[in-house]
């Protein structure tokens, strides 16, 4: 049984692609920014943030990544370099993709709490298109953002506020931002408590069902849509389990996965499903989640916002990482873990030997396999299927 | 020809065998992998701060810890920490440099045992808040190897540490300035030995021993080497003698630089702030020429193109480390910013060490000839 909010999640999208158009034609400011900004702040000054990671998570669904990484790489842009980058810059220059040309940003906001490549993938964007650029420092944390690290995120906070107010014309009101983090705290909490029902066993969905679901949670935080949206997909969620109605009946294995999906091939989760291999929680999904990117204090908001951005998942050392890899394991029970070594994800991916390692002296059994999030020149489905049985098989035994 | 002067023999045998030097040093040695942790606050500690490079060995167990996709520059790191070769640092201080080194910050904290690790959380900008926020963690810094060592570093001793850093500096780019203007003329390979010693000896004897070199070249008089086409080389983490001397043999001499440990490294001073040493510290080190992993790419590229006239080059030669995201999305700009500017520039990609030198020479010879008809 197909889960209605899939099929709203396609009007979401579409929905906000017609945003950015519409605030194209009538002047709203359009804001390119990357994953890591908060966008409850752009929502409540009435700028549109352009994320450029679901931008290019759309080229990579639509196996179209390939075709605008050659621009770039025509450009002198390395293969090795992060896919989005190249897939979304190649459809910037060549002015072509799914949306046509894209609407011209009023300014770009960058911030370093993902990883060092953004940097370079904004240097581009800026050279592409003149506009004026922000970028939100945001150096690493061991846990989380505290003391003077958390003093200095609020201080970007408001530094990127005031770059916000100086070139867009726009002006903040706290009583605004207030308005939309209590949506997005509600929102955060719905998501919370459906990726809580992925406990359940046989778990209510697969692996592709929250990879999906999470545009609204990137892009909307703070929106009406957003808001009703999850509220769906929870009620969905909750009514499969009411019903007992599951995606993989006979779940064998429950299985995590680590790092970003395979975007254009997010039917291996369905391929595997049918072999009784379900993914019942990963760890990207979690970083929209409340170790990462929890509810906000509707006192002070503006810090709140702040401590998530400083500790965003991949701000965070391994010591936090493989903590969180610990619980949800053992939550979600778990009993195998999927490293997906993104080739193009060196922030994610270059620590996974030495997860697997930690994991392996737990008595965690675990596989690595190497693909790329976007782009499909060297993919070996059958090798990554083959590896991921082992694993199975390997518990079975 | 330069009359060979003692002091280069000397820088040369040092390069030759860094392990051999290393042995020598009779101070506690602490390592660190690029130009942004401060060596200030290691030398106030009254220990010996040492930028690992890249060694020549093969890498071993390194390239099963880590994913084949991280650039083989950190791989080779990763093996030195793993494989016992820097069994002799007290410590290891990092920094997000990049994601490559990031990650053999993370491994080698899960590796490291009760020695001493620090890592540094650096800020990408520099603006008032950014310094402070480094400088009150460049205490931290240094309370961490007080507690640790039970060593006191009090004003006095950062501010006689910073003093000899800036003196290295100002001698460094005397010298730079000294082949700039042709006082003093010397191969690709040489310069190449003598520059990436400076954060790799000590302070004091290094510059002494720069010092020295300077009076005796500069009291030979020496002339070009014949027919050699100037050229600046710019990069990373390229730390292989080898490439150097390929440079040589295609009649090509660097007369200036780019690199992460080259004239980057040197350029900025740590001037006197009322918040105290860290605070100036904090200062010079997010205020000077970035790497491409900062993300300020103008400021890097105006420095190149100013060097390079300034030194007559006639091209430039870029080395990019297979896998360096950074310089990897850096090349094609700075290309473009060269080019527009009449200068013109080779990209070479290869590894933490040459692979294949009859490679490079072609395409070096291919670019010597080219440049050297545009004379
Ligand atoms: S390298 Fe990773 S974190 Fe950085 S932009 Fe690409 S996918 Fe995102
Ligand atoms: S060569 Fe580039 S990726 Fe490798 S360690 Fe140096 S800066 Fe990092």
């Amino acid at each position: 049984m197909r889960l209605q909010a899939t099929g709203n999640l396609k009007k979401l999208i579409s929905g906000y692609y017609d945003d950015l158009k519409k605030s194209a034609e009538s002047g709203r400011p359009i804001a390119w920014v990357n994953v890591g900004i908060p966008c409850e702040i752009f929502y409540a000054m009435d700028i549109f943030p352009f994320y450029t990671e679901n931008y290019g998570a759309m080229l990579g669904a639509r196996k179209e990544a390939v075709k605008y990484s050659k621009f770039a790489e025509a450009d002198g842009i390395s293969k090795h370099t992060c896919s989005y980058l190249r897939s979304t810059y190649g459809s910037l220059i060549s002015q072509e993709g799914p949306l046509g040309k894209l609407p011209e940003p009023t300014v770009l906001v960058e911030t370093s709490n993902s990883c060092v490549t953004v940097l370079s993938w904004w240097r581009l964007i800026e050279k592409a298109t003149h506009a004026s650029c922000f970028l939100f420092d945001s150096p690493m944390v061991e846990y989380e953002s505290t003391g003077s690290h958390l003093t200095y995120q609020i201080s970007e906070t408001k530094r990127m506020i005031r770059f916000l107010e100086a070139e867009t014309g726009k002006k903040f009101d706290l009583s605004r931002l207030k308005k939309v983090v209590r949506i997005s705290n509600e929102g955060k909490r719905l998501w919370r408590q459906t990726m809580e029902l992925r406990t359940n066993h046989p778990s209510p969905l697969t692996g592709a069902d929250l990879f999906t679901h999470m545009f609204p949670m990137v892009a909307l935080r703070g929106t009406k849509q957003y808001l009703e949206h999850l509220k769906m997909l929870y009620r969905e969620t909750k009514e499969r389990i009411d019903l007992g109605e599951y995606p993989v009946a006979k779940e064998k294995h429950r299985f995590l996965w680590d790092n970003l999906p395979i975007w254009h091939d997010l039917r291996l989760f369905d391929e595997l499903a049918k072999k009784g291999i379900n993914f019942v929680t990963d760890t990207y999904t979690q970083a929209w989640g409340d170790k990462f990117m929890g509810e906000v204090a509707l006192d002070n908001p503006i810090k709140g916002l702040a401590y998530y951005t400083g500790g965003g998942f991949l701000n965070v050392h391994i010591k936090k990482r493989f903590s969180v890899l610990l619980d949800i394991i053992d939550r979600y029970d778990v009993d195998g873990v999927v490293f997906h070594a993104d080739r193009s994800c060196k922030s994610y991916s270059l620590i996974q030997v030495q997860l697997a390692d930690q994991l392996r002296q737990k008595g965690i059994p675990s596989v690595i396999i190497e693909a790329d999030h976007n782009d499909t020149r060297d993919y070996n489905r059958e090798n990554i299927i083959a590896r991921i049985e082992t694993l199975a098989e390997m518990g079975e035994k | 020809m330069i009359k060979e002067s003692e002091a280069l023999n000397e820088f040369r045998n040092i390069r030759k065998d860094l392990p051999e030097y290393l042995k020598k040093i009779n101070k506690p040695v602490m390592g660190y992998f690029e130009t942004y942790v401060p060596e200030e606050i290691i030398y106030a500690a009254g220990m010996h701060p040492l930028r690992i490079s890249p060694n020549d060995r093969q890498i071993a167990i390194g390239g099963s810890k880590i994913e084949s996709f991280a650039c083989s520059v950190s791989i080779n790191f990763l093996d030195q920490l793993l494989n016992g070769t820097l069994s002799f640092l007290k410590g290891v201080i990092f920094s997000r440099y990049c994601d490559s080194l990031r990650a053999i910050a993370d491994i080698w904290q899960e590796n490291a045992g009760d020695s001493f690790y620090h890592f540094i959380p650096y800020p990408t900008i520099s603006t008032k808040e950014s310094i402070n926020f480094l400088s009150d963690e460049l205490k931290k810094l240094a309370d961490h190897i007080s507690d640790y060592f039970n060593i006191k570093i009090d004003e006095e001793m950062l501010t006689e540490a910073i003093r000899i850093s800036n003196k290295k500096r100002l001698t460094v780019l005397k010298f730079y300035d000294l082949i700039k203007k042709e006082k003093i003329v010397i191969s690709s390979a040489d310069f190449f030995s003598i520059i990436s010693l400076a954060t790799i000896m000590d302070s004091i004897e290094y510059t002494q021993k720069l010092e020295q070199l300077m009076k005796q070249t500069e009291l030979t008089g020496n002339r070009p080497i014949e027919n050699s086409i100037k050229v600046a080389i710019s990069g990373i983490m390229l730390e292989s003698t080898q490439f150097f001397e390929i440079v040589d043999k295609t009649g090509m001499r660097m007369v200036t630089d780019d690199l992460m440990f080259g004239s980057r490294a040197f350029k900025e001073l740590v001037i006197k702030t009322k918040e105290g040493p860290c605070h100036a510290i904090s200062k010079r080190y997010l205020n000077k020429i970035p790497c491409s992993t900062k993300g300020n790419i103008d400021l890097r590229i105006d420095e190149l193109i100013k060097d390079c006239k300034e030194a007559g080059v006639k091209g430039v030669i870029f080395y990019l480390v297979t896998f360096c995201d950074s310089e990897e999305c850096e090349f094609p700009i700075l290309r473009k910013r060269l080019q527009a500017e009449g200068i013109p520039v080779i990209g070479l990609e290869g590894g933490y060490r040459v692979n294949s030198e009859g490679q490079f020479l072609t395409r070096l010879e291919a670019f010597a000839e080219q440049i050297g008809e545009e004379l």
